[in-house]
């Protein structure tokens, strides 16, 4: 990942290639208009490429910290646009619904796998993961107790695990290679 | 915070928020505490990560083609150059194309103005012209009327001793009150000197005015009523009062 530290161009470009389409992807479950959701992943590269230097990998994967600033980025535009008061995002049946479709389930094909995650636990995971929201804040928005969203994440990133086996860990640790 | 062991650990959802990046800073120092005593717990957070990436993976949708060459491009900017937004890059090119248009359109207009002056100095000049026309063309056809007119005379002055080669035509008309006058041959004007014509009124020469010698038009003369005769002398410039009859030059019975 040297080549982050040094803000190598040629490093930049593979990142782009690697991530771009996941980040956009999360981009849009934020900000559902494309054409704002566009200018966030752009931004978001520009502070990636700009910040490349504060990366600590002991503190987490490369893509984690990129999502963590593509996060920042486009919930700080829905403030901007007045979309988002608090933490929270807009009724949960829209983006729970934006979920579902946005899921590309013939990619690589992991059909199956991606469906035998039941929505109680993805909902909680896209919340967290794509949205940004505390568990505090899931716990009010889908009304249900703390100590259940967090035996829902538990559960459900347990399933993720399995779901992804280790072909797939194998085809991220390239990815991070190739970077 | 009280020390769990292992299972407890894994139990607390400490590990679920490291790794979805929700944990606080102590709770993460926690973790990481746990994973280098247990290499376990370091391989299942490395699992997760890679779990969550893959199924972020899954939502990808392939932003616009166009928008890799813009981010490259975004980055390849030096960072110490200050970027506009597109909003005020409009505002700046529509401001340079209004000052241009401004500049042209004063330019166009000086143009015109200095143009315009000069048609209008054109159009007095030929104005002037046009006049002068008329008036010459009105001089004409009043010469040519008196030619034609049959109550004109035709008086022939001939030369005299002192001019003999002298041949001076004179149209003379009572009714109309006017002399025209055609050199057909005078000698050259001496320097100082000019002709005068008069008018032979019961012996008394009346003045009827100088004349150009050099001119072969027809020239208008002072009409003298009762004129008997007409003669032309040669006098000091600016003419006499008096003919000097010694250099009579050409005269003729009317």
């Amino acid at each position: 990942m040297l080549w982050l530290k040094t803000a190598n161009p040629k490093g930049m470009e593979s990142l782009y290639d690697h991530y771009s389409a996941a980040l956009y992807g999360i981009a849009l479950k934020i900000v559902p208009d494309p054409q704002i959701a566009q200018d966030v992943l752009q931004e978001a590269f520009v502070k990636i490429w700009k910040s490349a230097g504060s990366y600590d990998a002991s503190k987490g994967t490369l893509f984690t910290w990129c999502l963590n600033i593509l996060r920042n980025t486009a919930i700080d535009k829905t403030r901007s646009l007045g979309y988002r008061k608090s933490g929270k995002i807009q009724p949960l049946e829209h983006f729970v619904d934006i979920g579902k479709q946005s899921i590309q389930p013939d990619q690589i094909g992991m059909k199956d796998f991606v469906f035998n995650l039941e929505d109680k636990y993805r909902e909680v995971i896209d919340l967290i993961y794509f949205q940004g929201y505390t568990q505090r804040e899931v716990e009010e928005t889908l009304n249900i107790p703390l100590g259940t969203v967090k035996s829902r994440l538990r559960i459900g990133l347990s399933k993720l695990r399995t779901i992804f086996d280790a072909n797939c860990v194998t085809l991220g640790v390239i990815f991070f290679m190739l970077g | 915070m009280e020390k769990l062991n292992k299972n407890e650990f894994l139990e607390s959802g400490l590990l679920e928020q490291y790794v979805l990046k929700i944990a606080t800073p102590e709770e993460e120092a926690i973790v990481e505490e746990y994973a280098q005593h247990f290499p376990e717990i370091a391989a299942q957070i490395k699992e997760m990560q890679a779990a969550l990436e893959a199924y972020a993976m899954q939502h990808a949708v392939p932003p616009p083609p166009g928008m890799k060459k813009q981010v490259l491009s975004e980055l390849n900017t030096p960072a110490s150059a200050s970027r506009l937004s597109f909003g005020t890059g409009l505002l700046i090119a529509a401001c340079i194309a209004l000052a241009l248009t401004s500049f042209l359109l004063f330019k166009t207009q000086s143009l015109y103005k200095v143009e315009n002056q000069n048609l209008q100095i054109a159009f007095s000049e030929l104005e002037t012209s046009c006049l002068e026309k008329e008036k010459q063309s009105e001089a004409i056809a009043q010469q040519l009327h008196i030619l034609r007119a049959p109550s004109t005379k035709r008086v022939q002055l001939l030369g005299t001793a002192n001019a003999p080669d002298a041949d001076v035509a004179v149209y003379w008309n009572e009714q109309e009150a006017t002399g025209l006058l055609q050199i057909a041959y005078l000698p050259p004007i001496p320097e100082g000197k000019t002709y005068q014509i008069w008018a032979d009124v019961d012996g008394v020469m009346i003045n009827a005015g100088l004349f150009n010698g050099e001119n072969f038009d027809l020239q208008n003369i002072q009409f003298i009523a009762r004129a008997e005769s007409l003669n032309i002398t040669l006098e000091p410039a600016g003419g006499s009062d008096h003919p000097t009859v010694e250099f009579l030059q050409a005269n003729g019975k009317v």
